[in-house]
């Protein structure tokens, strides 16, 4: 069933040295209405890519003629708008921070379900490689206050270096509050699945108030999520990233 | 007492002290027999010499001599009275006469009383004042035939010279021989018992972790040589080990490559019905593969120690896990820090969580301190597991009984792995039945 939502006539461009492997995804996309390529190797690619306007490139990394990540970051040291997914067997020495560190935009790991590849690449094209790209594949701590967050392993750090583990819940509201620091947020925005019934739901105060706790455990922690009465919640700190 | 003496250094100690006392007190009476025998000798000496004397100026004058012998003129030398026996002939004066007046001369020697000496004198040193008690003089008679073929006897006295007193039975003596042998042996005890303390928690941490750190081979040769062979078994075992692993992961790895293929072809399989059978014995695969992985990568403890808050979690992972719909309670903290490898005790946690909510329906998690050991207990509410099979939970692929509620469905590693991971920062798994039902698996760490 094609997808109205995906950027028609996109080039894809599917590395994979197993020409099974590589046949049935090109097949998976056939599905879809995109312009498709497939490689089995670097020189391939590199060709391609020379002779080729791409838009996104479903990488796997373990190629015959080198390895998937050093043409990812040279790449990205050339400027090259190309959107990448990379695709990895899982327990190999890459793993999704690292994978994302270096440049790509996602992140698979084999086998993976045939439609989740579809969705993630209908994604990717239609956030484009222009949008800001998401922080964490950039950065990894959030410094505010006396803590900071680690963004990629969801953890605050102390000053003493002592680690705070975080739920996820815990982990995306702080998120959203660090995104948006001194700004006063409203409920729905800090829970947009729940945006529907957000003013009046309690859960979000629980989870906030959990999250006040755990930040106020350590000198200047407290009073770093403040309460504007009637509005919401603001981050009463610079944040800076490193 | 008794847990001193049953160690070895408490044996030592016994050992070495009462052997060096002995030693020493043995050694003592040996000297004190050479101390002895050399008072006897510069006793007999003093006799020889005086005979010798004696019987020079008889040799050149033995008229006047016996008259002056007789006449008590010459101090130290008498004439012998008649009829006394020599009941104790000594020997070794003899002989030492008969070496220096000549083989001819068949001396006769011996102590006797000094009353013998003397019969006529008995009341003489009541004459004298200030000697009641003084010691009498020794008196010696000796009896030989001279040059001239003269048999001579005399009676020599001498100042009785007093043996000093033994020093061997002093109190004070045994008291500095037994102190002493005790401080050596206590020196002894603590040397050769550190580097067995050295190895013993060594020996220790490796059956806790499977990278420990080599032990510094210090120390005298025979402990150096201990250490290294202590050393080149760890690093065997852990390479056989590593092996092991690397065989499951090489396995695993190259097991997804032919699942990817598989998984993508089930998208052509047209038959709905035989395409989700097919589906679910692919998850099944991948089940299998993928903790197959998570085995192999958990004995590599590769991640960094940090000190986390502990309360912190396991409450963050009950609050995931709920909203997953996991009935999962996190029931007591216990507050604190603890020094782990933070993912592979999230992961260990997880495990243990997951069993509970699989096999036992539910999963309650708690957190307690005991004599420096933080144990992090996660209890179901489900049916146990029967004492005898605790042990074998333990092994790979052993899975609960076919009739519990998620029996025969796992891949039964969960807990291998689990205890493989507890591994990698020094702790320990462990399951047990509680009293009100329910299994209990407890994660003990250090700290």
């Amino acid at each position: 069933m094609p997808d109205l939502a995906s950027p028609h006539g996109a080039t894809i461009l599917v590395v994979d040295d197993d020409a099974d492997i590589r046949d049935l995804i090109l097949g998976q996309l056939q599905q879809e209405n995109y312009r498709l390529l497939g490689a089995a190797n670097l020189a391939e690619l590199r060709r391609y890519l020379k002779e080729e306007p791409i838009d996104l490139i479903v990488l796997d990394l373990n190629l015959p003629d080198g390895d998937g990540l050093s043409l990812c970051r040279e790449l990205r040291a050339e400027g090259a708008e190309v959107q990448i997914i990379m695709v990895t067997a899982r327990g190999s020495a890459i793993d999704r921070v690292l994978g994302l560190e270096l440049g790509a935009d996602d992140y698979l790991t084999k086998p993976f379900e045939p439609r989740e590849l579809l969705v993630r690449i209908r994604n990717l094209l239609r956030r484009g490689r222009h949008d800001p790209a998401p922080r964490a594949g950039m950065m990894r701590y959030a410094q505010f206050g006396p803590w900071r967050l680690d963004l990629q392993q969801r953890r605050l750090i102390a000053p003493d270096d002592r680690l705070v583990m975080l739920s996820s819940a815990e982990f995306r509201l702080l998120n959203r509050f660090l995104e948006e620091p001194n700004v006063v947020l409203a409920r729905e925005t800090l829970l947009p699945e729940r945006r529907a019934t957000a003013a009046f739901d309690r859960s979000i105060d629980l989870q906030v108030s959990r999250l006040r706790q755990k930040l106020a455990a350590i000198p200047g922690g407290d009073e770093l999520i403040l309460t504007v009465r009637g509005e919401g919640y603001v981050l009463a700190s610079g944040v800076a990233y490193s | 007492m008794r847990a001193f003496f049953g160690t070895m250094a408490g044996q030592i100690f016994l050992i070495l002290t009462v052997g060096m006392s002995v030693a020493a007190i043995i050694a003592l009476l040996v000297a004190e027999q050479a101390r002895h025998h050399d008072f006897e000798r510069v006793r007999r000496q003093r006799v020889v010499a005086s005979a010798l004397d004696i019987a020079t100026r008889l040799r050149r004058d033995p008229e006047g001599v016996e008259a002056m012998m007789a006449a008590h003129n010459i101090i130290g030398a008498y004439p012998a009275p008649e009829g006394v026996a020599l009941s104790e002939s000594d020997a070794d004066l003899e002989k030492a006469l008969m070496d220096r007046i000549g083989l001819q001369s068949q001396p006769e020697a011996g102590q006797v009383p000094v009353g013998l000496c003397f019969p006529g004198h008995e009341g003489q040193k009541d004459r004298a004042a200030g000697l009641i008690g003084a010691p009498r003089p020794d008196c010696w008679i000796v009896r030989f035939t001279d040059i001239g073929g003269q048999r001579r006897a005399m009676a020599l006295t001498f100042p009785r010279i007093a043996k000093p007193p033994s020093t061997i039975f002093n109190p004070l003596y045994l008291l500095v021989i037994i102190v002493a042998s005790a401080g050596l042996a206590i020196l002894v005890a603590r040397f050769v018992a550190k580097p067995l303390r050295r190895l013993e928690r060594a020996a220790e941490a490796f059956s806790l972790s499977l990278d420990p750190e080599d032990v510094p081979e210090t120390g005298p040769e025979e402990v150096r040589a201990a250490l290294s062979t202590f050393n080149l078994m760890q690093r065997r075992a852990r390479a056989g080990f590593a092996e092991r692993t690397q065989l499951l992961a090489a396995i695993s790895h190259d097991l997804q490559t032919p699942l990817t293929r598989l998984r993508l072809r089930l998208e052509l399989v047209e038959n709905v019905e035989l395409r989700e059978r097919l589906l679910a014995d692919h998850q099944a695969m991948q089940t299998l593969v993928r903790e197959g992985l998570d085995l192999a990568s958990s004995t590599e403890a590769r991640e960094e120690w940090s000190l986390i808050d502990i309360d912190s979690l396991l409450a963050s992972m009950a609050e995931d896990a709920q909203d997953l719909g996991q009935p999962v309670r996190f029931v007591s903290g216990c507050g604190g820090n603890v020094r782990v490898k933070p993912n592979a005790l999230t992961r260990c946690i997880g495990n243990l969580v997951d069993n509970a909510v699989k096999y036992g329906g539910c999963a309650q998690v708690s957190c307690a301190r005991a004599n420096g050991r933080l144990m992090i207990h996660v209890r179901d509410t489900g049916p146990g597991i029967p004492a005898d099979q605790i042990d074998q939970m333990f092994e790979p692929f052993t899975r609960g009984p076919s009739g519990q509620p998620g029996g025969r469905n796992g891949t039964g590693i969960g807990l291998t792995i689990a205890r493989s991971l507890a591994m990698s920062f020094e702790a320990s798994v462990r399951l047990r039945n509680a009293e009100e039902g329910g299994l209990v698996a407890t994660i003990d760490i250090k700290g």
